[in-house]
């Protein structure tokens, strides 16, 4: 029997970022499951310090002589130019592709296209997405490109409904959703008892085992909105709110970060408030907050990043003492997945108040955890948030300055709500855990490599473009 | 079985993706259904090779350890003829797609080697000075059959109500695709919803680098036209499928060709079988299909041009010549055709299906096959008792 031979073109599988590892779950099980069927070649975005043995054989991008010895070709980082040479060396069935539009852009606009069936594997973290230009319902700039996969999938909903709202050329495109992949078996969740039997090796003294820690995943960069996690720690460490009794929301108080005090109405509210009524619905039956003194922030992030001013921004709203920094100088080294998810277990909440995500493994990880996200209620991680989660309003959006991409920045105010709730009903909390811990395990590796299966097979079912006498694809001048 | 009485070995290309090949597919598949018996020498003249079907994967496999025939057809060049028979007679079916005047260098090829010797197209005398052996005409067969089950390809940067011209062809002096882009790119803008396809597949082992080429030509051509507003040119390089390219030549709104003349061109013969409105220069295969087809010009625009010394040219014949394009008057020829089938004047379509209906009758691979089996039955030492049934 003929097996489809598949061409990946994504991170390398042997080194340890979000990309390779799905590559790594999805292709390993697809070969150990169906050893007959199929034929894997890749070629490796970033294959340098392999530390994962994969049962395919990874090419490398190009790499090219500089005083620092070799090193991996710029002009090649995604195979841009070493593509061709590959492809007409294996001549695959399929090619599979994962990542941004940028690093799979030749593959689009390859000038064997029709030689090949394309699955591109894509991650869609915000709207609108259609490019530099749009031609309301006729034509965008990325639609046009999309167009020429013969599969285009996305990780979750939000992705594929973005997409086909967005680009006119999309919309009546079928867009497939197939989830991260997870391996089940490094993830544990813990009771009560054990998880602070865990803390007290990993915590230091100053920490109590059993105080409430919030913890995060990720790079340190705009996107991921960092500065709203110190923002939202300061004002459940200090208690400088309001709570309304009548509509439940909070009024957070002005801080100045300066003089380090709260002040009356000044930038985020009318000049002279002074907290005496709830700033939403006008109500007087408002109580102050109360300073919590066993709240916590756990970040486990590359603090060296060139993101966030670390030390800055925790002066800034008086909580260094409130954080904890993990994490390595290398953010492509990262530290091994069973240890990243031990560490998950031991917090009684992930806080995800990012921007804007492709996906959201971080957060996925947490529910695997069974441990509940707090988190912005917006972009893709929403999508499967909302089984484990609490989550939090926007507040305004951002949008990015070239392609008007909009990041999300919540209402801090909601999200000192929903962590009060957390902090004020733990065990409710953990039950939320557990729903999330159930909804995660529907996405086990075998699941989704069934899908990916799946759709293997049906795109053999139709001939490469230039057999077949449906659709071509073309360059255009 | 109604070519029994055939024995033939047949030369040349019949497993790329060639003008010429697809015209040795088309004729050879009835003769061989009809019982003829035929041993077949595939040769490879360079262009990419394709995929072939089931069937004549299978019948390659066996016809090629076939015995010798009687009649030995050289389907190629005069230049590309190997061995031929001893005894029998040996005829050239001639692919020569150069322009103008017969290569001189060729004759001593042809009357040396051969008995008799085909054109595709009607080439009068003064035009082959040297040949001395009896010249024929036989055209080139069509597969396409214009009906319900007949794709149309979608191409997927090209919405589907765009205009496309096409163009179907290799890419050198001869085709001359430097002026059709010249004349399509000044005529019409990004309003007039068009674009121009070139299929145009490089040599047998072109790779990216030289199909990164063919791009970079497309835009520097574009670029010498002066005007801001340039519409889109649709570049294929992809070696297609006989279906594909039956079901690509189908979205085609009107084929266009500004080459300098060839005698030989497979894809103006499949576009007006297919009922599509063609513009090609008059002096070739153009001039050859103005005087069958009925009277009225819309299918078939042909292109004056005026003749000038061929440049580069096998044979060095100093009296040959080769066609220059008005280019002026391509791009009136390209308006006109556009504005008559966006109007979806009834006047064109009635000609477009009486230009599919001529070409089935005149130029369907059975009717051809039958022509080509009438002669080459004359050749042969016995008479069946009934031909041709």
């Amino acid at each position: 029997m003929t097996k489809t031979k598949i061409l990946i073109s994504t991170d390398s599988a042997a080194i340890h970022t979000g990309l390779a590892e799905t590559c790594r779950l999805v292709f390993s099980d697809l070969l150990a499951r169906y050893p007959d069927k199929y034929e894997i070649h890749q070629q490796g975005w970033f294959h340098v310090n392999p530390s994962e043995q994969v049962p395919w054989q990874i090419y490398n991008t190009n790499v090219k002589q500089t005083a620092n010895g070799m090193e991996l070709d710029p002009d090649d980082r995604y195979g841009q130019r070493s593509f061709e040479g590959l492809l007409a060396k294996i001549k695959p069935d399929i090619v599979w592709t994962n990542g941004d539009l940028w690093c799979f852009e030749h593959l689009l606009n390859s000038p064997n296209r029709n030689s090949f069936r394309l699955a591109a594997y894509y991650t869609i973290d915000g709207a609108p997405y259609f490019g530099g230009w749009l031609q309301p319902n006729k034509a965008s700039e990325w639609g046009n490109k999309l167009l020429k996969a013969d599969r285009l999938i996305t990780l979750t909903e939000f992705g594929q409904k973005v997409l086909s709202t967005g680009c006119p050329e999309l919309k009546d495109k079928k867009i497939d959703v197939i989830y991260h992949p997870m391996d089940m078996s490094r993830f544990r969740i813990l009771d009560k008892d054990q998880r602070v039997n865990e803390r007290k090796k990993l915590l230091s003294s100053q920490v109590p085992p059993n105080a409430f820690i919030m913890g995060w995943i990720g790079r340190n960069q705009f996107r991921k909105q960092n500065h709203k996690m110190w923002e939202v720690l300061h004002y459940m460490r200090y208690g400088d709110y309001i709570e309304c009794n009548h509509c439940n929301r909070i009024t957070v108080k002005e801080w100045d970060w300066c003089t380090q005090t709260s002040i009356n109405g000044t930038y985020r509210y009318e000049a002279g408030y002074d907290y005496k009524q709830c700033w939403y619905c006008k109500s007087t039956d408002v109580v102050p907050g109360k300073p919590i003194d066993d709240f916590y922030l756990w970040q486990h992030m590359n603090a060296k990043d060139p993101g966030y001013n670390v030390s800055v921004q925790q002066r800034m709203w008086k909580v260094e003492d409130r954080v904890i920094v993990s994490g390595q100088d290398n953010t492509s080294r990262g530290i091994p997945p069973k240890v990243l998810a031990e560490l998950i277990s031991t917090w009684n909440c992930m806080i995800y108040l990012t921007g804007g995500e492709g996906f959201g493994v971080p957060a996925f990880e947490s529910l695997m955890s069974g441990v509940p996200v707090v988190y912005a209620n917006y972009s893709s991680h929403a999508d499967f948030c909302k089984y484990g989660g609490l989550p939090v309003r926007v507040g305004e959006f951002v949008p990015e300055m070239v392609y008007g991409i909009h990041r999300s920045v919540c209402d801090t105010g909601d999200a000192v709500k929903q962590l009060l709730w957390a902090y004020r009903n733990q065990d409710e909390l953990m039950n939320l855990g557990k729903n999330g811990r159930m909804f995660a395990m529907t996405k086990s590796v075998t699941a989704i490599t069934d899908q990916w299966h799946n759709l293997f097979t049906e795109m053999m079912a139709d001939p490469i473009p230039q057999q077949g006498n449906k659709a071509l694809y073309a360059q255009v001048v | 079985m109604k070519y029994s009485h055939l024995s033939l070995t047949w030369f040349g290309d019949i497993t790329s993706c060639s003008g010429a090949a697809y015209y040795a597919r088309s004729i050879l598949e009835p003769l061989i259904r009809g019982g003829a018996s035929i041993k077949l020498e595939p040769a490879n003249f360079g262009a990419p090779q394709l995929e072939l079907s089931p069937w004549w994967t299978d019948t390659l496999n066996r016809l090629v350890q076939s015995q010798p025939g009687y009649i030995k057809i050289n389907h190629c060049s005069p230049e590309q003829v190997t061995a031929n028979v001893l005894g029998g007679p040996n005829v050239l079916l001639s692919t020569n797609s150069v322009t103008y005047m017969f290569p001189t260098n060729w004759n001593g090829l042809v009357n040396r080697n051969h008995s008799e010797v085909i054109f595709p197209i009607t080439l009068p005398d003064y035009l082959t000075p040297g040949v001395s052996i009896p010249k024929h005409v036989l055209p080139i067969p069509v597969q396409e059959v214009q009906n319900s089950e007949l794709s149309k390809l979608t191409i997927n940067s090209i919405p589907p109500n765009t205009f496309v011209f096409g163009y179907f062809g290799p890419w050198n002096q001869v085709s001359n695709i430097q002026d059709l882009i010249t004349a399509y790119v000044s005529e019409f803008s990004t309003n007039d919803d068009t674009t121009l396809v070139i299929k145009t597949a490089g040599s047998a082992g072109a790779d990216a680098n030289q199909k990164a080429h063919i791009i970079e030509l497309v835009k520097r051509i574009k670029g010498t036209v002066g005007k801001p507003d340039h519409p889109p040119v649709t570049v294929i390089q992809d070696v297609l499928s006989d279906s594909t390219v039956s079901a690509l030549i189908n979205r085609f709104d009107a084929y266009v060709s500004t080459d300098r003349g060839s005698h030989f061109n497979v894809t103006l013969a499949r576009c007006l079988a297919l009922g599509k409105p063609c513009i090609a220069p008059e002096f070739g295969a153009g001039g050859y299909y103005k005087k069958i087809l009925p009277g009225d010009t819309r299918m078939l625009r042909t292109i004056p041009c005026f003749k000038e010394p061929v440049t580069s040219h096998p044979g060095g014949n100093p009296q040959d010549r080769w066609g220059r394009i008005d280019i002026d008057a391509a791009m009136k020829f390209m308006r006109l055709t556009y504005n008559e089938v966006k109007s979806n004047d009834k006047i064109f379509q009635k000609h477009s299906q009486k230009t599919i209906d001529l070409m089935q009758a005149e130029f369907g691979t059975e009717v051809v096959a039958d022509k080509l089996a009438s002669k080459l039955a004359s050749l042969m030492p016995f008479k069946p008792m009934v031909l041709g049934k």
